[in-house]
């Protein structure tokens, strides 16, 4: 994990979304947004709204620099750290009220482990720029189908604006961002 | 392994031209035995130094996908009906001494055998612990085999094989144990199936079939060592092949709507190119598993996620190219069809998605399967 694009991953699995975004630089996807720490918005930049997470605040702006092949790569490893600690997060929240044990519940949790795997491969060995922008729309939108799956699993808790699925709403919000930067 | 592919690929399009006759009579393989693919396939898996004369023996995990994967884009059900040592072949590289290696590997190369890996039972599945086949030991003080055994690839014709079996209750009396037919007390029966009708499985029943003490596989070993833990480790070496076979299958499908459907609308393409991305995925994982297998047996836990992800890849590959051809294609497209059955056949190959599924979350659990970066025993990770 000393890779550049891919030191992200591991600040976002083990600090959160908005440490992780620090590690890049503020970029936008193709349609002028981006979502930045708090103090990371760009002079001149119009903020348009913004979410408190565990690990500090996070703005949604328009008017930052297009995401480079470095930042865009980057990116998909940081949703991946957070879809991942999310199924940490949602091992312990089942573990601890002893709904591990249900097949249904660990059919779901291997779906998300599945998703995790095929993200993991199409990334392991590619650096900036090999995977074309289609591939990496196909690989968010396989970490938004384990997110989604996952954060389920975390029952009502998993819809608090102060929880766990606040993170994973904006980690959403950068695929929607970032979405189509090839077209 | 570029020249493997190349090599394979001319294998599959043989395959290919015979794939539609066998699927309609499986026994016309017999006619094939000379195609260069069924030549590899019947001593696939034989180590050099044992006789094997192909450039390539595959005996590696990473082999098999690459050879396996190119060959299903041929034809699934060529690849599954061809003779060779497939299964038993991994079984007795893990489990045999060197005087019955020797016996099967001389079998395999003598002639152009099918072989039977006789594991799954009519009311009990593939559940080694629950194996009601047993072993008896006869008045004459030999053992027989009596029980019976169901969906049998190559079950009806094989001529070697293995058959799994207990000498006594619990999981250290399961056994594996080399048989060779016709034999006293052997009957088979082929069954029909939907699609991979190549493949030609069968139903075995044994009343007393007598066999050699000396052909229990892994003789030389502890029973803990030689049961159902060393079979775990067969299937983890074989499960990256099935997920490749799947893969062929998905890429052919993929191949027959590029070739035969050049007037796409955007949409229509967006999703055909979608799918070829997800092949490409898919493909990454297979190999990764392969090489995670390679590297260590008992880390099958990446080859469940490939061929959980592989199968239904195959499944909805078929399905989506159905679709771009619009009402009736598997009546009109019957290259089409036989995909289409190929794919949901794999479902039972090798366990369910569901037995993947426990397995990956089990893995999971016990943190065998590292949470943190699963690939890295095989590529180094990120």
């Amino acid at each position: 994990m000393t890779a550049p694009w891919s030191h992200c991953y591991r600040v976002a699995r083990d600090k959160g979304l908005v440490s992780a975004l620090t590690e890049l630089p503020p970029v936008s996807g193709a349609g002028g947004h981006a979502l930045v720490p708090r103090g990371a918005v760009p002079t001149g930049a119009a903020e348009l709204c913004s979410f408190i997470l565990p690990d500090g605040e996070v703005v949604a702006i328009k008017g930052a620099e297009p995401a480079d092949a470095s930042s865009a790569l980057g990116l998909v490893w940081l949703r991946l750290g957070l879809s991942e600690a999310l199924r940490d997060e949602v091992m312990r929240h089942l573990h601890g009220r002893r709904l591990l044990r249900h097949q249904m519940v660990k059919s779901d949790i291997a779906d998300g482990l599945l998703e995790h795997l095929e993200v993991r491969a199409a990334l392991t060995g590619a650096g900036p720029g090999d995977l074309a922008g289609a591939e990496l729309d196909r690989l968010h939108a396989r970490i938004t189908t384990a997110d989604r799956m996952l954060v389920r699993l975390l029952g009502a808790s998993g819809y608090l604006s102060d929880g766990p699925g606040q993170t994973i709403h904006v980690s959403g919000l950068l695929a929607d961002v970032h979405q189509g930067e090839h077209l | 392994m570029d020249e493997l592919t190349g090599q394979a690929r001319s294998w599959g399009e043989g395959f290919r031209a015979v794939g539609m006759g066998i699927d309609r009579y499986p026994e016309s393989i017999r006619k094939h035995f000379d195609l260069p693919g069924v030549r590899y396939l019947s001593t696939m898996g034989i180590p050099r130094e044992h006789g094997n004369p192909h450039l390539f023996c595959g005996t590696t995990a990473a082999e098999r996908v690459v050879a396996m994967e190119e060959m299903a884009f041929g034809d699934a059900g060529v690849l599954l009906g061809a003779p060779g040592p497939l299964l038993v072949g991994v079984l007795v590289s893990l489990l045999a001494d060197d005087d019955q290696k020797k016996w099967f590997y001389q079998r395999m190369l003598e002639d152009q055998r099918w072989t039977f890996f006789a594991l799954t039972e009519p009311e009990r599945g593939s559940d080694a612990s629950e194996l009601t086949t047993r072993i008896d030991v006869t008045a004459d003080g030999r053992p027989a085999l009596s029980g019976r055994k169901r969906y049998v690839g190559n079950g009806a014709r094989g001529q070697v094989g293995v058959v799994f079996a207990r000498n006594r209750p619990g999981p250290l009396g399961i056994n594996a144990v080399l048989v060779e037919t016709p034999a006293p007390g052997w009957h088979t029966e082929a069954l029909d199936t939907i699609g991979l009708c190549g493949a030609r499985i069968g139903a075995i029943t044994m009343d007393r079939v007598p066999v050699d003490p000396k052909l229990f596989l892994g003789r030389h070993l502890s029973p803990s060592r030689r049961g159902t833990w060393a079979f775990a480790q067969a299937f983890n070496l074989l499960r990256p092949g099935v997920a490749a076979i799947s893969l062929g299958i998905a890429r052919a499908a993929h191949e027959y709507a590029a070739t035969h459907r050049r007037a796409l609308r955007r949409d229509e393409q967006d999703r055909l190119d979608d799918l070829g991305r997800r092949i490409g995925g898919t493909r990454k994982l297979v190999r990764l598993a392969a090489a995670a297998v390679d590297a260590d047996t008992r880390d099958g836990h990446l080859a469940s996620a490939a061929k959980a992800r592989a199968t239904s890849l195959a499944a909805d590959a078929t399905t989506q190219v159905c679709a771009l051809f619009g009402p009736g294609a598997r009546l009109e497209h019957p290259v089409l069809d036989k995909l289409a059955r190929d794919a949901q056949g794999v479902e039972f190959m090798e366990g369910t998605t569901h037995m993947q599924k426990l397995t990956l979350f089990q893995g999971l659990f016990t943190g065998k399967l590292a949470g943190d970066d699963p690939l890295r025993q095989c590529a180094g990770g990120a």
